[in-house]
């Protein structure tokens, strides 16, 4: 492991220890109670400030952190104080490099960094990785990403949109010949100037998350070459890359620890369900040490098959149905209603039709009312940056490092 | 002998109490047999223990499972296949109670290569490697084809070179008996002598030249694959394929690729499968409980636990947990 990332390691190590601990109980994260004390305010004690004078210094010991080009890392690399996830083996950084954005689209997040990596078989570029996000955090999140808004199943996910955070996957082609960010341009003339070979046309999982402070935005390519026929490996990538994207969370927090995941065409061989085959083990550790019973372990196992992330798009589905079912119900009932009371059919239908246009009316008002307030809600000072992105034919920027 | 006369009063009685106790309950005193066939036998898992674990030759061992008393200790099997309706009638075992096949998993050959992807037949494997193929007059001849591209214009204009599992080993089975003999029976159905075994002898018998090399201990299949250029191809296991997290692009045989869920499934065809046997009755129900339990195991059989690292290709979390569940409760209804 190179020196960088072993600094990596340990700073990943150190944070969720600060973040662990009593003494760092006032940044807000701890709950009280978390370790079975009353957590209270009260001042550092003498202890307390030995050990984050520890932790400061050591990481004042720690070398530089961020990558360099022509270095070769593993597991993650580090851009703009976030760790960036990488699928297992090792990886050369190729580019490195800013985008100047059109000024319409500039917020205040300084620049965008861009890190172009390279992975490779022999002489053959078998992946790459294209990593983009800010370098001055907001505070106040993003608007989401547009490519996401028209996404089929087949070909991407919306996994969660909230008032201030949002991820989503897109699963793309790129063709490696057409222009890109500053650190494409390097990176192709790394290729070049090592004779390597790279595909015409790569496939590519992209991914989007923003949080309240940060935005990352990206984009893993591999050679379909190396894949299944078309459909199959972009149902291969597409189910990789629902796994892997919790990991860019992970490391927007700095929080990614462990080995890193493989690749999607490794992964789909060992397991479709890595999530739940970790929960069942952890179920039945419990069950072993004594902590739940056997009938509560199987009930979990069985609960835990059902328990997955869904898209987070409206989704054809028991709402709309239930929507039916009430449009069709209530008005029935009300003429009911009418009738028994009125003994007059003309009667009720008429009280049956003002009371269907009144809540009709109440309704659209009320939704009016509520999409005005969610849309001036999740208006969002700084726009999803327009990055220029590896195979972007039309748009070339220039370099701002 | 004389050692044993002089032996104290008490440790007499020490030396008795077992006696006594296999004589009055003979199932309690008995260790659970666990009975597998040979080429299973690196399914072992370390941390079942209390356990007479013995190999048996693959033919011998629907005999040696069933050859006991119904009221004998617990006796259970690991086979890739099940009894066949004959030997279930004869089964004295499953006389004293119910016989449970239960499916654990499979074993898998995963075609492995270093270099870009290309599909696999039957067909092709075996106009590969076996030492006699059909020539152009349809008589078997000594097998020439050196290049890819020469049994298909669609493959790699490169070298054979194919690793295969070695020889004793259910993954060499695997190859034998599902890829090149069926891939010989439909090329070379009409040149096969007529007895079974002289059949099977012609269409398994691999080249002996440098197209095909075996594995072995002394080196990785990686660096075997990266040593032998980009069409170069390994069937591994499932044991290797965890063992080497190098390897990576894995072939599709006949369009489907072994992935996960087409092996566990049983939709890829490179696969044999891997059943417990059991016999459940009131007597043996908590000693085939108490071995079948950490057997079935999310930390044995899953894709995180033990086995899957010595071969077993896992099923799909939702038949893991539905086996667990079913076998539950078999073995309350049994000991009830």
């Amino acid at each position: 492991m190179p020196p960088t990332d072993r600094g990596f390691s340990v700073m990943a190590g150190l944070v969720p220890a600060i973040r662990a601990s009593t003494c760092a109980a006032a940044d807000g994260r701890d709950k009280p109670g978390h370790d079975e004390q009353r957590t209270v305010p009260r001042s550092p004690s003498a202890v307390c400030m030995i050990a984050a004078l520890f932790v400061l210094l050591a990481v004042g010991m720690l070398p530089a952190q961020a990558m360099e080009p022509g270095e070769t890392v593993q597991a993650s690399v580090r851009l703009a104080d976030k760790q960036l996830p990488l699928p297992r083996g090792e990886w050369f950084v190729a580019g490195l490099g800013g985008q100047a954005l059109p000024h319409d689209a500039v917020g205040p997040f300084g620049v965008i960094r861009t890190a172009v990596l390279l992975q490779r078989t022999g002489d053959r570029v078998t992946a790459i990785a294209e990593f983009n996000t800010n370098d001055i955090a907001v505070s106040d999140g993003w608007e989401p990403r547009g490519t996401c808004e028209s996404v089929t199943p087949e070909l991407g996910l919306v996994r969660y949109r909230s008032r201030l955070d949002f991820s989503c996957i897109v699963i793309t082609a790129t063709q490696t010949a057409a222009n890109g960010p500053p650190a494409w341009q390097q990176a192709r003339s790394f290729i070049a100037a090592h004779h390597l070979r790279i595909a015409e046309t790569m496939l590519t999982a992209a991914f989007m998350v923003s949080d309240r402070q940060d935005v990352v935005d990206a984009r893993l390519h591999f050679d379909p070459a190396l894949f299944p026929e078309h459909d199959e490996a972009q149902r291969i990538l597409l189910a990789w890359a629902a796994r892997f994207a919790p990991e860019f969370e992970k490391g927007m927090a700095n929080q990614l620890s462990g080995p890193p995941l493989d690749g999607p065409l490794r992964a789909a061989l060992l397991s479709d369900t890595p999530a739940l085959d970790r929960r069942l083990l952890a179920l039945e550790t419990l069950q072993r040490n004594g902590i739940i019973t056997a009938a509560d372990a199987l009930s979990q196992q069985q609960a835990a098959q059902t328990e997955r992330p869904r898209s987070a798009e409206d989704e054809f589905g028991s709402a709309t149905m239930d929507g039916w079912f009430y449009r069709v119900s209530t008005p029935l009932i009300n003429f009911v209603t009418a009738y028994g009371i009125t003994q007059s059919g003309p009667l009720a239908i008429a009280i049956t039709l003002t009371e269907q246009v009144a809540h009709s009316l109440i309704q659209a008002a009320n939704q009016a009312s509520w999409d005005r307030a969610t849309s001036q809600a999740t208006q969002h000072n700084v726009p999803w940056p327009a990055l220029a992105h590896i195979g972007d034919v039309d748009r070339l920027t220039g370099a701002s490092s | 002998m004389t050692s044993r006369l002089r032996l104290s009063r008490g440790s007499l009685r020490l030396w008795l109490l077992p006696v006594l106790l296999a004589v009055l309950c003979p199932a309690a005193a008995a260790q659970p047999l666990l009975l597998v066939q040979s080429e299973l036998a690196d399914l072992r898992p370390a941390e079942v223990t209390g356990l007479d674990w013995n190999a048996k030759p693959r033919g011998e061992l629907p005999n040696r499972f069933c050859a006991t008393r119904p009221d004998a200790s617990a006796r259970l099997a690991l086979a890739s296949q099940t009894l066949t309706r004959r030997q279930r009638d004869a089964c004295a075992a499953a006389k004293g109670g119910r016989l449970i096949e239960s499916l654990i998993g499979r074993r898998a050959v995963i075609a492995m290569t270093g270099g870009a992807s290309f599909g696999l037949t039957p067909d092709i494997l075996y106009r590969a490697l076996v030492r006699d193929v059909p020539g152009p007059d349809g008589a078997l001849a000594a097998n020439r084809t050196m290049r890819w591209r020469d049994l298909d214009p669609a493959l790699p204009d490169a070298p054979i070179r194919v690793l295969l599992p070695p020889v004793d080993t259910i993954e060499n089975r695997i190859v034998a008996e599902i890829l090149l003999y069926e891939g010989c029976a439909a090329r070379a159905a009409t040149v096969l002598p007529a007895d079974s075994i002289k059949r099977m002898a012609v269409c398994t018998t691999v080249r002996a030249d440098s197209t095909v090399a075996r594995a072995s201990d002394k080196f990785t299949v990686s660096a075997w694959l990266r040593s032998q250029g980009g069409a170069a191809i390994a069937l591994v296991g499932v044991a290797v394929l965890l063992a080497e997290p190098e390897l990576e692009t894995a072939l599709p045989l006949e369009g489907v690729t072994p992935s996960f869920a087409n092996i566990a499934d049983g939709r890829y065809r490179a696969t044999l499968p891997v059943y417990l046997l059991s016999v459940l009755s009131p007597a043996t129900a908590r000693a085939v409980a108490s071995v079948a339990g950490p057997l079935l195991a999310e930390s044995t059989i899953g894709p995180l636990g033990k086995l899957p690292r010595q071969g077993l290709a896992p099923l799909a979390a939702a038949d893991r947990v539905k086996l667990r569940l079913n076998l539950g409760r078999e073995f309350e209804n049994a000991a009830d």
